[in-house]
């Protein structure tokens, strides 16, 4: 480095000799010559030291080119190596991790293996110390666990398969067999004919029983069972469209279904219906007809009175009011007359059972909801039959007066304990109108039909005549002032009689017919009068004819038995008759003729009553008691 | 219910301490009140509306009861053929069981037993006017008939006594008097005679009262007021029907009948006023002024009208 630094610094020296030199041109050339040698001389170390140089920095530049590469190598040892130590260090990870499947089995406790394992496998003497040991003694015994049940599960399916494939072939035969058996039905036909045994009937009945609404069921099983058991002139049948029947069956079941599905049914249709706009009168015929809508299916019984006809009674289930209604059907009966007028008949078969009303205090809710007139007014137009009392209870149906609560749902218990006495009930109330309607025609035309136990009790002879026989109305009976006309009630029949004694004396009686006669007797109301012109006595005292409403309203119907109790009109209007003979003989101013003496004592007590009550072994009247 | 329509009040009779009424009825029910409570009722002015029941209600039998009267211990009350005591501690506790009886007979061959019209107590004895012909008189302490008055041709329907002095009244039209210790007849009166009586409704007395001057009696004929000493007709009371009951009180006469009213007359025969009832027959009126003012009519109906002054009517009880 110095040497070059001399170097050139000579050169620059010489080179400023030299230009100094040349200054002076001519003086110097040999000068110049010899510094120009000089110069290419240092010109030329010049050159030995850049070559020198060159040498030097190409020996420099292969020692660090060496350097270099040893370095280079070093680096790309030192690379792998932490290339090696990160794969390494991640390979221990993931063994660390590593998690074997067996650790996600979830092996049965401790415990349990040991209890449960065989020998060979859990091998406790060495699995108890060992956990690895154990841990794979565990794995066995799990591995041969599941082994067995995954026989097990085979077997069972293979099982599973024969039986189903078995179920498939007997209903195949079950299906083959039954129009086969319809054949085999159809041929015994002719043969239940034959021996009158209405088998197909019985069971198209049976059929058609299982589609009734509940209440219907009752009343049919119950009056069937009673038909059987007890009285075989009653019969009850089901009519009515059975199609209908099970449509309606179907509705309510799948009503009763799912009901959200059917709230949004009802939306849609409330929706439909608007758009349509229908005339009130139509609205209210569709509210009115699905109000009273009745099911398809009635239940028709028909009771054969011996004599008498039979009654036909259809029994009909509202579904949307929850009641029974009862339309009444008379057929073969001899005798017509106002009071067998299949309407009225079975009206008031208990007191206060007028059938005019629901005997549901809900069904007046409904009606005034949807706007409709009341019930009532759908009977009597004939729209419905009669709700009546004994009908619900034969249906199981129990509606307790006056409360706001729904009705009971149908009870068996309720049905079984009314039909009997209902079917008799019936009976005796068609009985009992016809044997009135009778009496009233025979009254009608004058005579008084008295059955012999009857008439023996009175006198054979009577003077009074019974001359007319009219109907009149309540309000009638009401005004014509006699004492028990506060008794009366306005469902009953009235009708006035007029009795007449040849000698002047005329009696007229109110009486007023209960439509449960003859259980309920005539109330009999009297009133006393003298016809004009006859030269009568003064007519009898009050006292007189109180005695005598009181013995033709208690007495007479108590002291009639058994079967004369159906005579008691006319057995009340012969002993007014009689009573009217005593009156008048005993009227003060009139004498009795000692001949024909009818009492021993006319008068008696404070009152001073006749003696009104004819003894017939003595064949005179007495007082009665004492 | 029927048979309860026909209800007839026939006797009334106040116990002898005052405190009980006893009324009797045409079915033989006898049913007790209690006065103080009746005479409460009426300065109630709320409770005059409600129809009070009686505090004991019992059956003699089937026959009407025409006759009460109390002594000291006993209701007494005429049924058909017996005289019937009950013991007032017995109906009291509600023990209806006779206490004794006495059993009238019929006089002649009849077929029914007589009835006990009339029942009077005087001197510890019981005077009966039946349906017999004759006054029977019975001693209380033997029980037994002591004495027989006969006299009438017909049935008897109103005894009284006073003093020694024993009228009776009977369907037969007359009044006779009979004098009680010697049990004969004195005298007797025919009302149905006298024109101004007789009015064709039958000669039968039904209604008869003495005190110790007057006579009052009617029935068919019209109630009459007599003169006892000179057995003289006095006065008349018009009552427009048949007279069934009469009383001397307070110096008035009260009268009933066939009619809805009870008439009430002074001693010379003027109306004195009428209280209207809801019965449409009168057939007793019982009436007393100690301890309290008290006025009770029974007839036809089954109430018996309650009056604490003499001029109008202030409630009603019923019988049933």
């Amino acid at each position: 480095m110095k040497l070059f630094h001399l170097t050139c610094d000579t050169i620059r020296k010489l080179m400023s000799q030299i230009e100094e030199l040349k200054r002076s041109p001519d003086k110097n050339r040999s000068r110049i010559a010899e510094l120009r040698a000089l110069a290419g001389l240092h010109v030329l170390a010049l050159k030995k030291i850049n070559r020198l140089e060159k040498a030097r920095l190409k020996a420099a530049r292969e020692n660090t080119h060496a350097a270099k590469q040893r370095v280079d190598t070093f680096h790309l040892t030192l690379q792998n190596l932490l290339y090696e130590i990160v794969h390494v260090r991640r390979e221990i990870n993931r063994c660390l991790e590593f998690r074997s499947q067996d650790e996600d089995i979830s092996l049965v406790s401790e415990e349990e293996f040991y209890r449960d394992a065989p020998e060979e496998i859990s091998q406790p003497s060495s699995t108890r110390e060992d956990e690895h040991r154990r841990h794979l003694a565990r794995l066995d015994w799990e591995l041969e666990q599941r082994r067995r049940l995954a026989a097990d599960c085979r077997q069972l399916d293979t099982d599973k398969r024969r039986i189903s494939q078995r179920i498939g072939q007997q209903r195949k035969r079950l299906s083959d067999l039954a129009p086969q058996l319809a054949a085999v039905l159809q041929s015994t036909q002719p043969l239940q004919e034959e021996l009158s045994l209405p088998l197909d009937q019985r069971r198209q009945q049976h059929r058609l029983a299982a589609l009734l609404p509940r209440p219907l069921y009752l009343l049919y099983v119950q009056t069937t069972a009673y038909a059987e058991a007890c009285d075989s002139s009653i019969s009850a049948t089901i009519c009515g469209s059975e199609e209908e029947a099970v449509t309606l069956k179907m509705a309510d079941q799948r009503e009763s279904g799912d009901e959200s599905e059917s709230d949004q049914e009802a939306e849609d249709e409330a929706r439909r219906k608007k758009r349509h706009r229908k005339s009130a009168r139509d609205e209210e015929a569709a509210r009115l007809r699905k109000l009273l809508h009745k099911h398809p299916l009635l239940v028709v019984v028909e009771i054969v009175c011996k004599d008498l006809g039979r009654l036909v009674l259809e029994f009909v289930h509202l579904t949307q009011l929850g009641i029974v209604t009862v339309s009444v059907g008379i057929q073969d009966c001899a005798v017509t007359g106002a009071l067998l007028s299949a309407e009225s008949l079975l009206d008031y078969l208990e007191p206060g059972d007028a059938g005019s009303d629901s005997p549901s205090a809900a069904t007046a809710h409904q009606l005034r909801r949807a706007g409709l007139s009341p019930l009532g007014q759908y009977i009597t137009a004939g729209q419905l039959g009669k709700p009546y009392l004994w009908a619900q209870r034969l249906a199981g149906l129990e509606f307790i007066a006056g409360t706001q609560d729904p009705p009971a749902p149908a009870a068996e218990s309720v049905a079984a304990l009314h039909v009997e006495a209902t079917m008799k009930q019936i009976r005796a109330r068609l009985e009992a109108r016809v044997a009135l309607q009778g009496q009233l025609d025979a009254i009608g035309a004058g005579k008084l039909p008295l059955p012999d136990p009857v008439s023996a009790q009175l006198p054979a002879a009577r003077e009074s005549r019974l001359v007319s026989w009219l109907s009149i109305s309540p309000e009638t009976y009401r005004a014509s002032g006699v004492l028990c006309a506060a008794e009366l009630d306005d469902c009953c029949a009235c009708f006035l009689a007029k009795l007449e004694h040849p000698a002047g004396l005329q009696l007229s009686c109110y009486v007023a017919l209960s439509p449960q006669h003859p259980r309920v007797p005539p109330l009999v109301g009297l009133k006393l009068a003298t016809k004009r012109g006859a030269s009568s006595p003064r007519a009898a005292s009050s006292s007189a004819l109180r005695a005598l409403e009181c013995e033709l309203n208690v007495s007479v119907p108590s002291r009639l038995v058994g079967g004369s109790r159906a005579a008691v009109l006319p057995a009340v209007l012969a002993t007014a008759a009689t009573a009217l003979d005593v009156l008048q003989r005993t009227a003060d101013g009139g004498g009795e003729p000692t001949h024909h003496r009818l009492t021993l004592r006319p008068h008696r007590g404070r009152d001073r009553v006749p003696p009104l009550r004819y003894d017939p072994a003595l064949h005179m009247f007495t007082h009665g008691t004492g | 219910m029927k048979k309860e329509l026909y209800t007839t009040v026939f006797c009334q009779a106040f116990s002898a301490c005052g405190g009980y009424l006893a009324a009797g009825d045409g079915f033989g029910n006898i049913a007790c009140y209690d006065v103080k409570k009746i005479v409460e009722l009426s300065a109630n002015e709320e409770s005059l509306r409600e129809f009070r029941r009686p505090e004991l209600r019992f059956s003699t039998g089937e026959a009407p009861v025409y006759a009460l009267v109390c002594d000291e211990s006993h209701l007494i009350a005429g049924t058909s053929g017996l005289i019937q005591a009950y013991k007032w501690s017995d109906i009291l506790k509600k023990n209806f069981k006779m206490a004794w009886n006495i059993p009238i007979e019929s006089d002649r061959e009849s077929l029914s037993q007589p009835e006990v019209n009339s029942l009077e107590l005087h001197d510890n004895r019981l005077y009966v006017g039946s349906g017999n012909h004759d006054v029977q008189v019975i001693d209380l302490e033997t029980r037994i008939k002591v004495a027989s008055l006969r006299g009438h041709s017909d049935y008897i329907h109103v005894v009284r006594v006073r003093g020694d002095q024993c009228v009776s009244a009977s369907e037969d039209g007359s009044v006779r008097f009979w004098d009680t210790r010697q049990n004969k007849e004195v005298s007797k009166v025919e009302p149905h005679t006298h024109s101004d009586l007789e009015r064709g409704m039958g000669k039968w007395i039904g209604a008869l009262d003495v005190t110790d001057d007057w006579m009052v009696c009617g029935g068919g004929p019209r109630l009459a007021l007599w003169h006892l000493r000179s057995l003289t007709q006095a006065a008349v009371c018009d009552v427009p029907a048949v007279v069934h009951e009469a009383r001397f009180h307070d110096g008035l006469v009260l009268a009933g009948g066939d009619v809805a009213d009870l008439h009430q007359f002074t001693l010379t025969g003027e109306r004195a006023g009428t209280i209207p009832t809801d019965c449409s027959a009168v057939f007793t009126v019982l009436a007393r002024t100690q301890p309290t003012k008290l006025m009770t009519i029974g007839g036809c109906g089954k109430f018996i009208e309650v009056c604490t002054s003499n001029k109008y009517k202030d409630f009603s009880l019923s019988f049933l």
